[in-house]
């Protein structure tokens, strides 16, 4: 380290810390001390693709598996994330529909979990921001009040979507998403590889490509293989923090620190510092989704331009969410087939992804090793379950406007490869870990990123919101 | 529920003691899954060398022939002959076969004999995708 003392210290370089830190860069003074603690390397995407087609890469072996980073107490149920600079930016599919307004007042309008305490309205304009910096592609028209169009334009649609777009309007949509529809700033437009975890043309954001530069900044310092494990807390602050590198232990002293690791560790570090919010570690959850075939009558869908052409909103939101889950549909444009003479792709193949709520009894705990969180999962809840069934009674309605000849549905995935909860946002810190601006309730010069904050775990994916959020945080409160 | 449909609800095990023991003991895993294939493709010219290089390439990648409970389940879903409708495992190892020939390349000619080109890698041939807008752009009126 260059120094001992740093004005902010930041734990993490993916989506949560590098939004964070840019918007904190924007304003913090030419004299600014920022320390950045990454626990794995770069690894370069067009390394990763080396490794992929079997060619050595110099970078391969740097970061740990994710899997041997923690004690899975329930196989069968998968958490995926990236290790490495630019965290899981590095294996996600870039899809950033945004949350609707009714997500953030689950417990106002549906008597379900909590009302966030950030609203739709005031993250508006964060949305807003994070759509430009990642050049979104998506439509005119939204589920979600927008105030101005996406960057790029919207993905193809195929002929059974456009029929469906026809029927819903704006609850059928291009969907908005970062795997890029044109080249811009240096990324190339998607081909529909449907590889996307490591994009294959480089046409996903990731903090590799995002240009934005946070990481070369002369304020900033990064140091990679620092993997930290505690915090030392004095009288409701952040004083330290503790990490270990090549070996040893190292200690950086932070005016202000923000945890940008996942839900996962952010809560393993706060529980190793003895952090005593009942909340935290707890209510771990995310999303669960299954695939459905629809074999078509003489209808193909050819055409889509990208790995998801399309969401569909028409199981999402309603009074339904009394009682059970929502459900986001995502027309798939993989190279799926139906193996039936001359009928290949007259099929779809919609992921229906259902919301779940956060369980006290899912949780992170600390293990022997300090290094390494234990995940106890118990499954799905039965509002998420009953979703499922009651998703398959109205599909076959929803789904009327085109020839179904038949619907067969797989088993669920054992992940839809979010990490939700464990330091949940809430009003007051008798009902969760941190406040609106991701600041711990108690240790005020801490912040708390990413998903873990997620007040409810609605079925759209989170990057985008998290993304947000990180940028409301840090221009908020500084 | 007649027995036949409630052995097959119940999966694996139960289908492991419907089959036959001898039955199951005679045929290679490889044959086993080559069978699959080719019985979910029964209506293409099929280059059966081709097919068992695919097998062969498949078990060299994945090492699947490795895992016992495997090998059980893809001799006995040969047997009761269960296809891609039913087995989200027999669908994505057909749709892995196909992409890996010259179907798509022939347009999904059905009267061309099949052949194998390699493992399909997306990553070594990304842009691939049959069905994308690169193969079926937008009609411009």
């Amino acid at each position: 380290m260059k120094h001992t003392a740093y004005d902010l210290v930041v734990v993490g370089t993916g989506f949560a810390s590098t939004f964070f830190l840019k918007q904190y860069l924007s304003k913090a003074p030419a004299s600014a001390k920022v320390l950045v603690l990454e626990r794995g390397h770069l690894f370069p995407r067009a390394e990763r693709v080396k490794e992929i087609i079997g060619e050595k890469s110099a970078y391969a072996g740097l970061n740990p598996i994710s899997n041997d980073t923690f004690e899975n107490h329930k196989p069968d149920k998968d958490w995926h994330f990236s290790v490495g600079f630019g965290g899981s930016s590095n294996c996600w599919y870039g899809c950033t529909p945004r949350f609707l307004p009714s997500d953030f007042r689950m417990k106002t309008l549906y008597g379900i979990g909590n009302d966030w305490p950030v609203q739709y309205d005031e993250l508006d304009p964060y949305y807003e921001q994070v759509e430009d910096l990642m050049s979104i592609s998506g439509p005119a028209e939204t589920p979600y009040p927008r105030k101005k169009a996406y960057a790029q334009p919207p993905h193809l649609f195929t002929a059974v979507d456009t029929i469906l777009h026809q029927k819903y309007g704006k609850l059928y949509i291009n969907q908005p998403t970062a795997r890029a529809r044109v080249a811009m700033n240096g990324r190339n437009p998607c081909c529909a590889s449907a590889v996307c975890s490591v994009c294959p043309v480089d046409a996903k954001f990731t903090i590799e490509n995002s240009n934005f530069r946070v990481y070369e900044d002369p304020r900033v310092e990064l140091q990679q293989g620092a993997q930290v494990y505690g915090l030392e807390l004095v009288q409701d602050r952040v004083r330290k923090v503790s990490f270990r590198q090549d070996n040893k232990d190292h200690h950086a002293a932070g005016e202000v620190v923000a945890l940008g690791a996942n839900a996962l560790f952010n809560a393993n570090i706060l529980l190793n510092s003895g952090d005593k919010n009942p909340f935290t570690g707890r209510g771990l959850g995310e999303q669960l989704g299954l695939q459905a075939h629809v074999y078509l009558d003489n209808l193909q869908s050819l055409g889509g331009s990208t790995w998801v052409n399309a969401n569909g909103y028409m199981l999402y939101d309603g009074e339904h969410r009394k009682e059970y889950a929502a459900c986001l549909m995502e027309s798939s444009n993989a190279p799926f087939f139906r193996p039936e003479s001359g009928k290949w792709r007259h099929m779809a193949s919609f992921r229906m992804i259902f919301e779940d709520l956060p369980d006290h009894d899912n949780y992170v705990a600390t293990t022997s090793d300090i290094m390494k969180p234990a995940i106890h999962f118990k499954g799905p809840s039965d509002y998420t379950l009953k979703g499922i069934e009651k998703m398959k009674q109205r599909l076959p309605d929803v789904l009327s406007c085109l020839p179904v000849e038949k619907i067969i549905y797989d088993q669920p995935y054992a992940s839809e490869a979010h990490i939700l909860g464990t330091t949940r946002m809430s009003a007051t810190a008798e009902q969760g870990v941190v406040d609106k601006h991701l600041r711990h309730h108690q240790y005020r010069n801490l912040f708390v990123l990413g998903s873990g904050s997620f007040t409810t775990y609605t079925p759209a994916n989170p990057t985008l919101t998290l993304s947000a959020l990180s940028l409301l945080s840090a221009h908020q409160s500084f | 529920m007649r027995r036949r449909s409630f052995l097959q609800l119940l999966g694996l095990g139960t289908a492991a003691v419907a089959v036959p023991s001898v039955g199951v003991a005679a045929s290679s895993v490889e044959n086993a899954l080559a069978g699959i294939i080719l019985n979910e493709f029964s209506f293409l010219k099929i280059d059966r060398a081709g097919v068992d290089q695919f097998v062969a390439d498949y078990y060299r990648m994945t090492g699947a022939n490795k895992q016992f409970f495997m090998n059980v389940k893809t001799k006995a879903y040969y047997f009761l002959k269960i296809d891609s409708e039913r087995s989200q495992l027999v669908r994505t190892l057909t749709q892995l076969y196909l992409m890996s020939t010259d179907f798509f390349q022939n347009r999904m000619d059905e009267s061309k004999e099949v052949k194998y080109l390699g493992w399909y890698n997306p990553h070594k041939t990304p842009c691939a995708n049959p069905f994308s807008s690169i193969y079926y752009p937008p009609v411009v009126s």
